[in-house]
């Protein structure tokens, strides 16, 4: 009885929250128009001519039409995987904050990082699923965990568990809300007990998908893990303080202390360093002496340039970025507005988009194997089927941020 | 307190940057400057010396149970429908150029012949290949008899085999190998084929997440085209660049295909699939020899059973000791590369045209 | 005279050659030779009575050099039986040329080449000097125009089991008894690499418009969202 209850209060939430998020005044609508014009071209382009010798069963068509070859077979779709990821990951530290250290600040932006880490886990689920030739086979397979050695299995694992975790606890969160209650202090127990390990595993577990395996030395370093979280506690973060600011921008009664943001920045500006340092002791591994020849030519070209400059570009772009987002969030004038921190926020966004996504996969791949140069040329398909899934994406999260903004500002007492 | 922190972060940023580029600096000296002279035992060094107990003393840890009657029954399906395309295909043709041509009913006795085969691994082998780098000259008539064996989709310009072209003096790291060479053999250069190695620990079966790839008992790797999901994952996990993907749908020709296939072998592939070397599934389980093996002009190529005594493997293992390529990866393949001593003559050289 | 018969002997043999893979599997060991030209040359004519001597020195016989070479310093005798009137190899075996005659017969000879290159005949007969292949019952080989025109020889067997795996190739087939290095074949052009994506510019194009919609409504948003407060 009480879980015929349960699952009719979830639905009627979940209800709640799609009523709500859809509804508003006419610039959300215009804004909701817009995403769901990029949202629909991506989607019909990875159905309709990426995917359509699969789906669809035509001759024409494929994963010819994006960049990836024998040499480089995971591109920009597998790099958004990377990055969001991490994103997702980020969810902890406010969860932490919130529940654990129970600053009254954070519990009222935890919500954020948990529709954030819900949308950035679909990105980076279909990222992969657009990456893979037969996701139909997928469906049916992965389910099924054949493979108990491949990590990808285990990343599946994860990856969904977490997202149904923080989907989980941003609904739970609503419903409460809306009844005007406290969340439950056995729900926070049981929630942290059980999220803490799935977020540090998800990034853990997508950076061992790369970095055990010989075939690709760049990759092959146990540094690589360590050097996700760092800089996942950097950009995710980061982009939640991005959104903070443009709420309070956009609505005008939403307010978020100031503390908040500080105690946010120092964890970026801690976590940024940590991976700044992980970067230079990268260099040192590959350059102070001499390491195995291939892992050489492949940091060459990552770091010194060679006949990808794109990868160069972006590599020294996360470096400029990243140090010049050290060096002005501990400049003490920065530290005390919320433009000049969402500046440091948006710097260190862009320097990590530019680190984990192309420059973090492709020193593997650029190089092949049997040390031939190989070449990734980013066509106008992976360009839009990406903006299509961000932009649906995005769609969902804007819809979840709407519902939870509403829910809060009907609250009539202090439930945080 | 704060104040006294970001001062002390600013100097220690400061020296970091400044360390970073001192490193670059070095290094771009250093790699300038890597120029070593090297000789064939020099070469010899970047190939790993096996000996017969390690091999056959080494167990296959990964079966696949699927063989019977209902891959024998998938066998027939795959058949059927592959005659149906290829007929309308022929019909295409006979179109085109007429009933009476060729061509026409090439083309149609080809698609009457197709047979797919589902021929489990014979009980006690265990093949291997080995390749004398001394006598390979690189001409690429293993990697054209390979795309013709084994129905390689033309469409997509694939090879299973890569002839890499390694200088014999110098430098000879792989990094330094070139593909694209138009005339060959050169003076000072050795030729070194790679495809599939067949490794005893392969990557690629480890990290496929649902075992659509996998060693069989005779140590041939294979893959199940029916069963992948196209993730590329055993793509990226390949330390031979050994795997391919089929980025388009493949293009049948009815004139040119090769009628017998086996199913987890050169089967017309599905779209999106990974696909590499089977060591002609097709031939060897049924006492036969890879095309690359035959279709080699020098004999550079040795194919056999390694638990048999009187197999050709074995006499090159035990005459000559073989090497395997990129030992650090700890993959153990059975792809073994010799120097047999006679060398063919260079183009140019002494001795040679 | 001799030039001309030199010529015809060359042209047949460039014609036999580009044949010999097909020959040697459709004749398939059933002791029928496909020609003999040994036969329809009057070779003995000549050789009936020719009794060269141990010491004889080694000079051009039929362009054939044996200063140069490998085989430099060897005897015509070595090899060939000058009481057959050099018709007859060492072995006992009629001299037979690869592509003209039945495979089985050029075969016989390798056991004249294995006599003093043990090591080689013993790799060879196992098949560890490369050359295999394999037969079938009722099988032969088609000669099929393959990739970038390359020809290639395809098996084709009735019944797609039961291969038996063979000495491809007998050995003067690569290596010419009288000058027997190995000279390495012509080079295949590099095979083409992936095909460049198909076009992509209706993909742009679309996508650069839907893009600026989207942009101009979300930016329309912003824009309204702030004149509205």
């Amino acid at each position: 009885m009480a879980s015929k209850d349960g699952v009719r209060g979830a639905i009627d939430t979940l209800v709640y929250i799609f009523r709500e998020g859809l509804g508003g005044p006419r610039s959300y609508k215009m804004l909701l128009a817009g995403l769901t014009i990029m949202a629909i071209y991506g989607i019909y382009l990875w159905v309709f001519v990426q995917h359509a010798p699969v789906f669809l069963g035509s001759d024409n068509g494929g994963l010819i039409m994006t960049g990836v070859n024998e040499n480089v077979p995971w591109g920009l779709y597998i790099s958004f995987f990377t990055f969001w990821v991490g994103i997702a990951a980020s969810a902890v530290i406010f969860s932490f904050a919130a529940y654990v250290f129970g600053d009254k600040g954070f519990k009222r932006i935890v919500a954020f990082a948990e529709a954030q880490a819900v949308a950035a886990l679909i990105i980076t689920v279909w990222g992969i699923v657009a990456n893979l030739g037969h996701p139909e086979r997928a469906l049916l397979l992965m389910p099924l965990l054949p493979n108990k050695r491949s990590m990808l299995d285990w990343d599946f694992i994860v990856i969904f568990t977490y997202m149904i975790l923080n989907a989980i606890a941003f609904v739970y969160t609503i419903h409460v809300y809306r009844k005007q209650r406290k969340l439950p202090y056995k729900f926070i127990v049981v929630y942290m007990i059980i999220s803490t390990p799935f977020a540090i595993g998800i990034h853990t577990v997508t950076a061992w998908i790369f970095h055990a395996l010989t075939a690709r030395p760049a990759l092959n370093t146990a540094l690589l893990a360590p050097r996700f979280i760092a800089t996942a506690f950097a950009s995710g973060p980061a982009l939640i303080l991005l959104i903070l600011y443009i709420l309070e921008w956009s609505t005008g009664w939403f307010r978020v202390d100031l503390a908040v943001y500080k105690k946010t920045l120092n964890v970026i500006i801690i976590a940024l360093t940590t991976g700044l340092f992980f970067t230079l002791a990268e260099v040192h591994e590959a350059f102070w002496y001499t390491t195995e020849p291939l892992k050489k030519q492949q940091l060459i070209e990552t770091f010194l340039g060679g006949h990808y400059p794109l990868l160069t570009t972006l590599t020294w772009l996360w470096i400029a970025f990243g140090v010049a987002a050290v060096l002005l969030g501990i400049l003490p004038p920065m530290r005390n507005s919320k433009s000049s921190i969402a500046l440091i926020s948006l710097l260190t966004v862009i320097g990590v988009v530019a680190e984990k996504t192309l420059a973090t996969i492709l020193p593997g791949f650029i190089i092949n194997p049997l040390g031939l140069p190989s070449d990734y040329t980013i066509t106008p398909m992976e360009i839009f089927v990406g903006v299509g899934i961000h932009a649906t994406v995005f769609l969902l999260l804007v819809i979840l941020i709407r519902a939870y903004l509403v829910t809060v500002k009907r609250l009539g007492v202090d439930v945080f | 307190m704060v104040e006294s922190k970001n001062g002390n972060g600013r100097k220690r940023v400061d020296e970091n940057r400044r360390t970073t580029i001192k490193i670059l600096a070095l290094a771009a000296m250093l790699s300038a400057v890597d120029v070593t002279v090297m000789d064939r035992d020099v070469f010899k060094s970047m190939l790993k010396k096996v000996g017969l107990n390690d091999i056959l003393g080494e167990e296959s840890k990964f079966s696949h149970p699927e063989y019977g009657t209902s891959l024998e029954a998938r066998a027939r399906r795959k058949e059927e429908e592959l005659k149906r395309l290829c007929m309308d295909a022929a019909e295409i043709i006979c179109e085109d150029k007429g009933e009476g041509s060729t061509e026409c009913s090439l083309a149609r006795e080809k698609c009457s012949k197709i047979h797919v085969k589902a021929t489990p691994p014979q009980k006690g082998k265990k093949y291997a290949m080995a390749l004398d780098v001394d006598k390979c000259i690189g001409c690429r008539r293993c990697e054209y008899a390979c795309v013709m064996e084994n129905n390689t989709p033309w469409n997509m310009g694939m090879d299973w085999i890569t002839v890499l072209e390694v200088s014999r003096e110098g430098v000879a790291e792989l990094q330094d190998a070139k593909k694209d060479y138009i005339s060959a053999p050169k003076p000072g250069k050795v030729y070194v084929p790679v495809a599939c190695q067949h490794c005893e620990d392969p990557p690629c079966v480890h990290v496929c997440p649902v075992v659509a790839t996998w060693k069989d008992e005779d140590g041939i790797v294979l893959i199940d085209y029916d069963r992948c999901i196209g993730c590329k994952y055993c793509v990226v996990a390949c330390p031979y660049g050994a795997r391919r993907f089929n980025l388009v749908k493949p293009k049948l020709e009815p004139v040119k295909l090769n009628p017998n296939m086996h199913i987890h072998g050169n089967i017309i592939r599905p779209v999106h699939v990974v696909e590499k070397c089977t060591w002609c599934v097709q031939r060897t389980r049924d006492g036969g020899v890879p095309a690359c093996v035959e279709a080699c002009p020098v004999g550079a190529r040795v194919f056999g059973d390694l638990n048999d005594p009187e197999s050709p493997i074995r006499q090159v293992i035990d005459e000559y000791g073989v090497f395997v390529l990129k030992p650090e990866t700890g993959t153990k393949p059975k792809f073994f590369y010799f120097f047999g001593g006679a060398q063919t003559p260079r183009r140019g050289e002494e001795g040679g045209e | 005279m001799k030039e001309l018969l030199m010529l015809t002997l060359a042209v047949l043999l460039l014609i036999a050659s580009t044949a010999s893979l097909h020959i040697q599997a459709s004749s398939n060991d059933n002791g029928v030779p496909v020609s003999n030209y040994v036969n329809v040359y009057p070779c003995k004519t000549c050789h009936a009575n020719f009794q060269p001597s141990a010491t004889t020195n080694v000079s051009v016989y039929h362009g054939i050099n044996l200063t140069v070479g490998p085989h430099r310093g060897l005897q015509c005798i070595n090899c060939h039986n000058p009481e057959s009137g050099m018709m007859k190899l060492q072995n006992g075996v009629e001299i037979a040329f690869y592509g003209l005659h039945n495979n089985s017969m050029v075969m016989k000879i390798n056991s004249l080449c294995g006599s003093c290159h043990e090591k080689e005949y013993e790799s060879y007969l196992k098949g560890a000097h490369g050359n295999e292949t394999f037969t079938c019952a009722g099988g032969m080989v088609e000669e099929v125009i393959g990739y970038n025109g390359v020809t290639y020889y395809q098996h084709y067997c009735p019944e797609d089991h039961g291969y038996t795996p063979e000495p491809a190739k007998p050995c003067i087939a690569c290596h010419n008894p009288h000058n027997p290095t190995m000279y390495p074949p012509t080079t295949l052009p590099p095979p083409s690499e992936r095909p460049p994506p198909p076009n992509e510019d209706y993909i742009l194009i679309g996508g650069v418009s839907v893009l600026t919609a989207g942009f101009a409504l979300i930016a329309g948003a912003a824009i309204l969202n702030k004149r509205g407060r």
